[in-house]
């Protein structure tokens, strides 16, 4: 039983994610997978995700993300108490691990029950332009797209 | 989808539109028309700065968005430029 927290980036980026390792003061590793021309910044052990779930906790994610924070620190509470080296608390953690990310469930444990994944709070206040910034960097994209246009003399357009 | 009607208000309630995609259930906020690019996208972008490689996807991006401005983009020349500038953007960028 593990939990990770890690990001995950085209190796062309290395750069940014070893600023990201630096900002949370040096902890986990970074990983480089040249085949696939990825690197990945993974941090596993419990003293460390301690970390990363601090600053979460000061800095709310505001997409479904925060739901799989919040199920994430539940399970983290989970061994930080032992309770993963009992039969009941490994089967709890399953529940929590049924209900994060993309996940299926496993046929290892038949008499698992999804716990409810928590509904991301409505936030009145407006969108912080750095986290605007951030969020782009992570999942926009700016294209240029060609297209055929008869109107046009060249017959294409930008 | 809540989160998709805040980007439309926070880049000034009349930027761009969402589109959802039914097969995926993705939803996409997109923004194409060149004034609201030149007047609203781009500016925000050089006053918050990206980080990473997509800085200078961003600045490709810019050229071309002031290549349309000028109307370049109705040249041969002009148009060959933005092909050039787009051959070498994003997954293309070697």
């Amino acid at each position: 039983m593990e939990l990770v927290f890690s990001i995950r980036l085209h190796i062309k980026d290395l750069a940014a994610l070893k600023s990201i390792q630096a900002f949370f003061s040096g902890i986990g590793k970074i990983y480089i997978h040249e085949k696939v021309g990825e690197a990945t910044f993974r941090v596993s052990s419990v003293k460390e995700l301690e970390l990363i779930v601090n600053h979460f906790d000061k800095y709310p994610l505001i997409t479904q993300k925060w739901s799989d924070f919040m199920l994430f620190k539940q399970a983290l509470g989970l061994i930080k108490c032992k309770k993963h080296l009992t039969l009941d608390g490994l089967q709890e953690i399953v529940n929590i691990k049924a209900s994060m990310n993309l996940e299926i469930s496993s046929p290892d444990f038949p008499n698992t029950v999804p716990v409810i994944r928590p509904s991301v709070p409505k936030i009145n206040s407006s969108i912080d332009p750095f986290w605007m910034a951030g969020f782009v960097a992570g999942d926009g994209c700016f294209s240029v797209h060609l297209k055929k246009s008869p109107s046009s003399k060249l017959g294409e357009t930008a | 989808m809540d989160l998709m009607n805040r980007f439309v208000n926070f880049f000034g309630g009349s930027c761009g539109k969402i589109n959802q995609d039914s097969r995926s259930g993705a939803i996409y906020y997109v923004v194409q028309k060149l004034s609201d690019l030149t007047e609203n996208i781009i500016p925000f972008f050089d006053k918050h700065p990206l980080i990473g490689v997509k800085v200078k996807d961003f600045e490709d991006f810019k050229q071309v968005a002031e290549l349309m401005k000028s109307n370049a983009h109705l040249t041969k020349e002009g148009l060959e430029k933005i092909r050039e500038i787009r051959l070498n953007m994003n997954s293309l960028r070697k």
